[in-house]
């Protein structure tokens, strides 16, 4: 390499003896050096590019007896003088005329990298492609099929893994193959945009014959077209000036034409990407589809969602309730022992808030936790293989029946879980009507908030029944949905249908850490989002139990449960079991607390007895079905207003519950009371 | 293909570049590819990167704005 | 005119069909999602699943993607001959 020519950078000629040279371009990011540093080793020096402060690195290497020189161009996006580096890289290969450009190329991100090539293959020289980091890209699940690419492009390409040293025999065959001309390249180039078309024939019209050397003139028209500074001031000085008038004619007209050249160029990228890119991976997709015959399938797939089901909230009671009751009596009733013993001589209200308020409401947002973790690691588990999307599928059907499709089943399942994330999971449903009904009906899914007052009172009131009764009230709860959401179709959303379109992804094996990312998230914004709000409102309320006079018999609480006593007389409640009713809006397990504030047990192990002793089975009956379709707890509310933005359907939904219950709870006591319960 | 890229910007509301890709006849990835280049061009500028509004949710493999849920805020610049 | 006897809707391919992609009737959003998904005139679907009844799921550019039947009934392909 000859740097020692003194002449200045814009006339500077290398003189070479024999020796082909060779210079690899590419954007930053995609192993250039890398790439450098594995063909030259030691053979390397590093300068400045003349006048610049860039770096120039140069080297060479010898491949089969033959010596190669080899220069690494400065890292650029393209061949616009946007920057010196982007000057230095096109004055380069204009000037220096280097034998081949090895063009380097993310294959992990052809859409952005492939822009330097569709530039360079409008300059003179032939080029090679190095379809790096292919690693990566089969890591993402890509293939590519270079030979295709080569094809599309019209130049050579080969694929490697510089990293590894993969493809740099083939990419020095290649280079050896091009520079003995056995490898006629022949580039397909970016089209621009046709009104741009003749533009830029006129404008090579005019400079024909005056652009300076080593310029090609249909290039040079191309920048001036792109509005490249350097290239327009070359050209005017060059240009007689009434040629240079007509041309600066044209590119007023065309002002915005910077935009159409670079959207050929990005028009050609999409065509090559289109053809040389194969979506996935072949054996996960015959795996899939072999899965799918049976997940899939209009009868099999809906036994087995029903079996998955069935498991998911056996492992949730079977293992979470234990660690739920051992939590309630163990830590949370510990720590009321310890606080009471320790609050024995503070003042009665300080006692009271601390026991009975605070420990009260952080211990039901604890004891919940197990049974959320085990529904949220099952669900994560389902989700992450890729099951959900086949659950929803073999839904389509049923859920049809609404009018929805099998997109609403996925946030209808959370549900089970918490109305919570199955309110903002309705996002997942395209339309909004089709959203809004979603949302609307999502609260009837019954949670294990309800489930775990329902898992309290039945074995009081019915004993061995209790199972039984359990599921009926749940599939009761199914059976109400689906009414309501078919009314409401009907009624609010006049029988629309939307469009069921999803992408069903690959079945692959659960990743245990984006899982317990999931279970961590989940739980966390549940402490936080229910934790605060019950905590808040379990203080709310223990106030209102014992305000104004300090006296349970005379609070606030106890008279507004007097004055709405009438319509839970039609339930068959009175006003205790109306304003343990009323108390659940916080939080559905708040009614057990709030009855043993009322029957004045704060422990819960009596109370069961107590209301057993208490209670007709009409009534008890009454108040479960009461709890299931009451009001959605305030959590629920709240997300219901923020992922609805409307005040107006949150109080539809509202109004709607208070409806349901009514109805449903009056309707369950007389038809009790009827048969002689 | 640019053009109507930066049309759909200046239109201004929500986009998301699955969307942005099915209405320009071409992939997200193109998207992003341009909408970078756009940037670069200093034809239109990025604001901050919001949080992620969807992060955590276990439904998120079967959400439409699964693929780039990180939103961003671009505006197109007065520059031409 | 060509002859339109080999314009069938989508839904109407059985299971292991191909064909291609010829064009959509209805909503701009509906096609919108569709070309998402990779559904564009001219692109080979594979019908994966169809039992006849309920949505059915078709291979395109190498994704699945399940379909309402409403949905695939709007999407006009033309059978592959074999």
């Amino acid at each position: 390499m000859s740097d020692c020519h003194e002449t200045s950078a814009s006339t500077r000629v290398i003189v070479r003896e024999k020796m082909p040279l060779i210079a690899l371009a590419g954007q930053p990011n995609v192993g250039k050096s890398t790439l450098f540093n594995l063909l030259t080793g030691l053979n390397q020096h590093v300068g400045n590019w003349p006048g610049k402060t860039v770096e120039r690195r140069e080297g060479s290497f010898i491949f089969d007896d033959r010596s190669y020189g080899l220069v690494d161009l400065p890292g650029t996006y393209s061949l616009t003088a946007n920057s010196p580096e982007e000057v230095i890289a096109r004055e380069f290969i204009l000037r220096e005329r280097p034998d081949v450009v090895v063009a380097v190329v993310n294959a992990a991100n052809l859409e952005r990298s492939l822009y330097l090539v569709a530039e360079l293959v409008a300059l003179p020289t032939p080029i090679i492609v190095a379809l790096n980091m292919m690693d990566v890209a089969a890591q993402e699940g890509m293939r590519i099929e270079p030979e295709v690419l080569e094809a599309a492009l019209g130049v050579p390409v080969v694929p490697m893994t510089a990293t590894r040293t993969a493809g740099t025999r083939e990419l020095l065959r290649l280079l050896r193959e091009t520079l003995d001309g056995h490898r006629l390249t022949n580039p397909r180039q970016p089209e621009i945009r046709a009104d741009h078309r003749a533009a830029l024939d006129e404008i090579t019209r005019c400079i024909i014959g005056h652009v300076p050397e080593p310029y090609p003139a249909e290039w040079i028209a191309l920048k001036l077209l792109e509005g490249d500074a350097e290239i327009t001031r070359t050209i005017q000085n060059a240009l007689p000036p009434e040629k240079w008038e007509a041309v600066y004619a044209v590119l007023r007209q065309h002002d915005d034409a910077l935009l159409a050249v670079a959207s050929g160029r990005y028009e050609w990228i999409g065509r090559m990407v289109r053809a040389a890119v194969v979506q996935p991976r072949m054996g996960q997709i015959t795996w899939t589809k072999q899965l799918d015959r049976w997940a899939a399938h209009p009868f099999w797939g809906m036994a087995i969602l029903a079996g998955i089901l069935g498991l998911v909230f056996w492992l949730t009671f079977t293992i979470g309730s234990p660690v739920q009751g051992w939590l309630d009596t163990q830590v949370v009733g510990g720590l009321s022992n310890l606080a009471g013993q320790m609050l024995a001589n503070a003042p009665f209200w300080l006692k009271g808030l601390i026991v009975d308020g605070v420990l009260g409401g952080a211990g039901a947002v604890i004891t919940f936790l197990p049974i959320m973790v085990i529904f949220f690691a099952a669900f994560g588990v389902l989700e992450d293989t890729g099951y959900m999307a086949r659950a929803a599928y073999v839904m389509d059907n049923l859920m049809h029946l609404m009018g929805l499709h099998g997109k609403s089943f996925l946030p209808l399942f959370l549900g089970f879980g918490c109305n919570v994330p199955a309110v903002m999971g309705t996002r997942v449903v395209d339309s909004k009507p089709a959203r809004l009904l979603t949302i609307l009906i999502a609260p009837l899914v019954p949670c294990t908030a309800r489930m775990a007052v329902v898992a309290f009172l039945a074995p009081a009131f019915f004993g061995p029944k209790a199972l039984l009764v359990s599921w009926t009230l749940v599939l009761f709860s199914i059976i109400i949905l689906v009414l309501s959401g078919s009314l409401l179709n009907q009624v609010i959303f006049k029988g629309q249908r939307s469009a069921f379109i999803m992408e069903m992804p690959l079945y692959h094996l659960p990743n245990t850490r984006t899982i317990g990312l999931l279970v961590w998230q989940r739980s966390l914004s549940f402490v936080k989002k229910a934790g605060t709000n019950i905590l808040a409102m379990a203080v709310v309320i223990w106030a209102l139990s014992v305000l104004p006079n300090g006296d349970f018999g005379t609070s606030y609480l106890i008279q507004f449960g007097k004055w709405v006593a009438p319509v839970g007389r039609w339930m068959g409640l009175d006003w205790r079991l109306t304003v343990a009713l009323i108390t659940s809006f916080p939080a559905k397990e708040n009614s057990i607390a709030t009855l043993g504030v009322i029957f004045g047990s704060s422990r819960t192990a009596g109370l069961a007895q107590t209301l057993t002793s208490t209670y007709s089975t009409a009534s008890a009956l009454s108040f479960l079905v009461a709890t299931m379709f009451f009001i959605p707890c305030m959590a629920t509310v709240a997300v219901i207003r923020q992922e609805t933005n409307s005040w107006g359907w949150t109080l539809l939904n509202i109004g709607l519950f208070l409806v349901i219950s009514i109805v449903a709870a009056s309707g369950v006591y007389h038809l009790a009371l009827a048969v002689g319960l | 293909m640019l053009e109507q890229l930066i049309a759909e910007i200046r239109a201004g509301g929500t986009l998301e570049v699955n969307a942005l890709a099915a209405r320009l006849q071409t992939s997200p990835q193109l998207i992003e590819a341009m909408l970078e280049h756009l940037q670069r061009n200093g034809l239109i500028q990025s604001y901050v990167h919001c949080g992620d509004g969807c992060q955590g949710c276990s439904l998120q493999a079967a959400c439409n704005s699964k693929q780039g849920t990180t939103t961003r805020l671009w505006q197109s610049s007065s520059k031409h | 005119m060509t002859p339109k006897s080999n314009q069938i809707p989508l839904a109407d391919l059985t299971t292991g069909e191909e064909g291609s992609i010829l064009f959509f009737t209805g909503g701009r959003s509906v096609t919108t999602r569709l070309a998402s998904l990779g559904f564009t005139p001219g692109a080979r679907v594979d019908m994966t699943q169809n039992y006849g009844r309920g949505p059915l799921i078709v291979t395109v550019r190498g994704t699945q993607v399940a379909l309402g039947r409403g949905e695939a009934a709007r999407i006009f392909v033309e059978r592959s001959a074999g």
